[in-house]
């Protein structure tokens, strides 16, 4: 077997067979269930689980902020759509809003947040309700802890905030059990900054896998209690749930991807290898 | 044919003209490409003129009568005046605002959450009092060790006035290794991220696209 010129030839191989091969290598486990996939639950999920889990039933409501676009909705919604899952079948109520500054968060909420409560039967502005949306993230933040109706006079819907039954008797953060902020930017860690350090919010992140290395210190140090991490974390998520979603759909995906990807690594550096030797000799 | 299908349809050939960029640049890339960014333009405006502008300003000044509010609506609009070179340095004025305010909002949680607390949760007991079991209180013990001799290496990486050489080199090798595993994991999250986007396409275009696809066929 002539290995140079099969070598060489890979090392030119046309990125449009990666591109093809990636393509496949996602497509496949959506139509036939392989590999074999086992979820481990991490503890930063479970702390998440646990705190959630923790809430009071028809009391104080879970602040969910959707500080994602539609960019970053593949990894996040499926965490969104599990925890509220996870909040009304508990009877927990849901107090959700929006910071992320392109305003596009908000059309998520609309789309995600009734459909979820319809499931579980639940009464908007009496089981959960949605604020709307606030440019800028940090000065919103600092706002709700001194007056949430500061920050939001109305709701998404127009709605004004003494008219919500869900709101009577929240006035700032002292009458929130917890926030879950799912952020694909920075956004996440603010929250643990701002309101965390200053109020004494206990916050839990839902973060896109590029930002869970950064935000890691924050839940070592206690200031982030819990942290779902990516898709990987969606679906740890839906395990706990007992309630398999787009997270555990997508993961069977990703490891096949990935096997695909470590297999490209090792051929091409074997190739690289072999045709530089073979230069130097 | 439902509007729902409608917009389906559209949003799965919009996917499909952005994924012919993988092939080579073509106009229906560009059209793709150039409707994403007008269209987030547009919800932008409008999300901000119904969510901002018309109840923090508009209604709050000449609904409620609250004229204290015109200040930052002078302010803000002195923004615009970078539009007009002779008159641009009043944009300052607003700059000089927003960013003595900012600062004074954030800087004392800053310092809390960024420093005072980081600081706090790497000084920890290096012995795992409360670890139940032998082998959990010596992985708990290391991994305390780990983080308080890993934090001080990557510090001594950086600290440039002092030659690395000998122990202090050893030191700073070993924080050099800290960080590139840290790179390394960042890396890794990142390569997640990105197959997770594209598994979120993939999602879209099997279930809902596809659905779509067949209800307007048949």
């Amino acid at each position: 077997m002539d290995f140079d010129r099969l070598f060489q030839s890979m090392l030119r191989l046309d990125r449009r067979i990666v591109y093809s091969l990636i393509f496949i290598a996602v497509t496949f486990p959506f139509y036939i269930a392989w590999p074999p996939f086992n979820v481990e639950v991490s503890k930063e999920v479970r702390s998440t689980y646990d705190i959630i889990e923790a809430i009071p039933p028809n009391g104080q409501p879970l602040l969910i902020s959707i500080d994602y676009d539609p960019a970053s909705a593949a990894e996040l919604s499926p965490m969104l759509v599990a925890a509220l899952r996870h909040a009304f079948s508990r009877d927990i109520r849901v107090l959700v809003i929006s910071l992320q500054t392109t305003g596009q968060g908000a059309g998520i909420a609309t789309q995600i947040v009734p459909a979820v409560a319809a499931e579980y039967g639940k009464k908007q502005n009496v089981d959960w309700a949605f604020l709307g949306f606030q440019p800028n993230p940090i000065v919103a933040m600092m706002a709700m802890g001194e007056d949430m109706r500061r920050a939001f006079p109305r709701d998404y819907f127009d709605t004004r905030y003494e008219e919500i039954p869900l709101l009577a008797g929240v006035q700032n953060y002292s009458q929130i059990p917890a926030v879950l902020t799912l952020a694909s930017t920075a956004v996440g860690e603010s929250w643990a900054i701002y309101p965390g350090s200053r109020y004494g919010l206990t916050v839990l992140a839902g973060l896109t896998a590029v930002y869970v290395a950064d935000i890691q210190p924050f839940y070592q140090s206690g200031q982030i209690r819990g942290i779902i991490g990516g898709l990987k974390g969606a679906a740890e998520y839906e395990k706990l749930l007992e309630r398999p979603g787009d997270g555990t759909a997508g993961m069977r995906s990703q490891k096949v991807v990935h096997y695909t990807m470590i297999i490209f690594i090792v051929l091409g550096n074997i190739a690289y290898l072999w045709t530089r030797r073979r230069r130097i000799a | 044919m439902s509007s729902e299908v409608l917009w389906t349809l559209l949003a799965g050939f919009m996917t499909l003209a952005i994924f012919s960029f993988l092939y080579r640049d073509n106009p229906l890339y560009k059209i793709a490409e150039h409707l994403s960014v007008g269209v987030s333009i547009g919800f932008l405006v409008v999300t901000y003129y119904n969510n901002v502008f018309k109840p923090k300003v508009w209604e709050t000044i000449f609904t409620h009568g609250q004229i204290d509010y015109l200040i930052p609506l002078a302010l803000g609009l002195l923004l615009f005046t970078r539009f007009f070179p002779k008159v641009g340095w009043l944009s300052r004025w607003s700059l000089a605002f927003y960013i003595g305010g900012f600062s004074g909002l954030s800087i004392p949680s800053t310092l809390e959450g960024r420093v005072l607390q980081q600081t706090e949760g790497s000084i920890r007991s290096l012995y795992a009092e409360q670890a139940v079991g032998f082998w959990p209180t010596v992985l708990q013990s290391w991994d305390a060790i780990f983080l308080v001799v890993g934090t001080l290496a990557c510090l001594v990486f950086f600290l440039f006035s002092v030659e690395h050489k000998g122990p202090v080199g050893k030191l700073a090798y070993f924080g050099r290794l800290c960080i590139m595993a840290g790179f390394g994991a960042s890396f890794g999250y990142t390569v997640m991220a990105r197959v997770s986007l594209l598994i979120g396409r993939i999602q879209f275009m099997t279930r809902e696209f596809w659905e779509a696809l067949r209800a307007a066929v048949s």
